[in-house]
């Protein structure tokens, strides 16, 4: 019940252990679903596009990049796999992965306002906004899905690896993305720092080039990434037999968790300095 | 009620050192007080509201609040300013977990905002965005009040409303309230504390506080 504690968010009746602990859990999720829908109203109470532009945005630039790369033919073709929709696999995660974790601080900073109302936390803030991009890059690889079904007839190779893929690929993050935003929260410059990391990062995430087109010793200094396995595991879904790929998935569970827990603790940890 | 006890806030100022706003503060603040807080500018009054309220931490000490209270209100906290007056209170209602539309209704029966309930609070008045905070908070009803700008009471014939409320149906809530202008203090509050250099005085009397503010 101190102010300096983190359990705060407590009911009027005091409740002890398990109780409280659900309470806590159903208290959040009115808390998020409250930021989801005003973030709705915000996104469409500016312009109609708003909202369409959530899931234009990650479409444009992963199908720019897709047709980029498949006009020029740069890369590895691989028979029976256009190159077009290997492109357009491999850069949506990434793009998506980047955005989160390049956004997190701003989310953090532009939100602080909210923190004034006593039962919204720090981590429901971050947690509601990457919900919404959730939504949206599963919304548009669901599209690409049905397109490349529809109009190029293959059918995804198998559709739970692939949502798998794409949810550890939030998971890591999301957990990412609240390191980031405590860690600009507490120092001006690591914000400055994380734009050109996370660029940096793209030749290390394996996101662009199949693991099985390399030469071995590259390809196990990438799999120590496991970011590359996440890519290698959502590839693996779309194409399957076509496209051999490597990837454990345990290795990016245990990856998530850490990255999970560090990004909690360090948000909690930078929540007593935050200066409003 | 809200317990300080040994409460110390400063803020690190580059190539001064701590600037302190509270050291070593200890408080009570009870159900149906009515505590003004006076202080000049820069005296730490906002932060010392968002220490009750919770906002911010103090480097030292505990703050307990065995009641539900506001957040601080002031122009265009709490809100968003490119919601409307409507869509904010349905806003509050649900993080607050009150009926949507009830809260909405008394928001709108209070506040007197008319067509402007459906227009983005950034478009609204001073005034008329301390009459939406005021209703909201008040529609909310929780057990303490912190006013953090005294002209969040809006003009004359609201401040009798809100002064009306607060000695009928708000009787038993508490309300601080910090500002600058000792008559503020003197038409809402029963007892007064002054904030000065970081030292939090209690005064019993009213005139007593004010007599001293104004000898600062």
């Amino acid at each position: 019940m101190s102010a300096t504690g983190w359990q705060f968010r407590r009911g009027d009746d005091s409740q002890n252990g398990m109780p409280r602990t659900l309470e806590g859990f159903r208290r959040q999720g009115k808390v998020i679903h409250a930021l989801l829908m005003r973030e709705m109203q915000t996104r469409f109470g500016r312009n109609q596009l708003g909202f369409l532009w959530l899931f234009l945005e990650p479409l444009l630039l992963a199908g720019a990049i897709a047709t980029l790369k498949s006009t020029f033919d740069f890369g590895h073709s691989i028979p029976g796999v256009s190159m077009f929709v290997f492109a357009l696999v491999s850069y949506l995660p990434y793009f998506t992965f980047r955005a989160i974790i390049s956004r997190a601080p701003g989310t953090l900073r532009s939100n602080m306002t909210l923190l004034y109302h006593s039962r919204i936390k720090l981590l429901d803030v971050v947690l509601a906004r990457h919900a919404l991009e959730m939504t949206a890059v599963v919304t548009v690889m669901a599209l690409i899905v049905v397109g490349v079904w529809i109009w190029a007839d293959q059918p995804p190779s198998d559709i739970p690896i692939l949502l798998t893929g794409i949810i550890l690929l939030f998971l890591l993050a999301h957990g990412l993305g609240l390191l980031a935003a405590a860690a600009s929260a507490r120092w001006e410059i690591a914000e400055r720092l994380i734009h050109p990391l996370v660029y940096l990062s793209l030749p290390l995430s394996g996101a662009l080039v199949p693991l099985m087109a390399m030469d071995p010793i590259v390809r196990n200094m990438l799999l120590l990434n496991p970011q590359a396995h996440i890519h290698e595991m959502v590839r693996e879904g779309f194409f399957g037999e076509a496209l051999p790929s490597f990837y454990s998935t345990g290795f990016v569970l245990f990856w998530v968790a850490v990255v999970n827990l560090l990004g909690l603790a360090a948000l909690r940890a930078v929540r007593p300095k935050l200066e409003f | 009620m809200i317990l300080l006890s040994g409460v110390s806030k400063f803020y690190e100022v580059r190539g001064k050192g701590k600037r302190w706003i509270l050291r070593d503060a200890t408080a009570v603040i009870r159900p149906g007080d009515r505590l003004g807080i006076l202080g000049r500018n820069g005296s730490g009054k906002s932060t010392l509201m968002r220490l009750l309220g919770g906002v911010e931490y103090p480097n030292q000490g505990r703050i307990e609040r065995r009641m539900s209270v506001s957040w601080p209100l002031a122009h265009g906290i709490g809100v968003h300013g490119s919601l409307t007056g409507a869509d904010n209170a349905r806003f509050v209602a649900r993080i607050y977990e009150r009926p949507v539309e009830e809260l909405v209704e008394a928001v709108n029966d209070f506040a007197e905002l008319g067509d402007y309930m459906n227009m983005p609070v950034s478009t609204y008045s001073a005034g008329m965005m301390s009459r939406l905070l005021l209703g909201l908070s008040l529609a909310m009803d929780f057990d303490c009040y912190l006013i953090d700008e005294a002209t969040s009471v809006g003009d004359q014939r609201f401040m009798e409303r809100t002064q009306h409320i607060l000695e009928t149906k708000l009787r038993s809530r508490a309300l601080v309230m910090v500002s600058h202008q000792p008559w503020h203090v003197r038409t809402f509050c029963q007892t007064a504390a002054i904030l000065h250099e970081g030292r939090l005085t209690f005064f019993e009397e009213l005139d007593e506080a004010i007599a001293t503010y104004e000898a600062l």
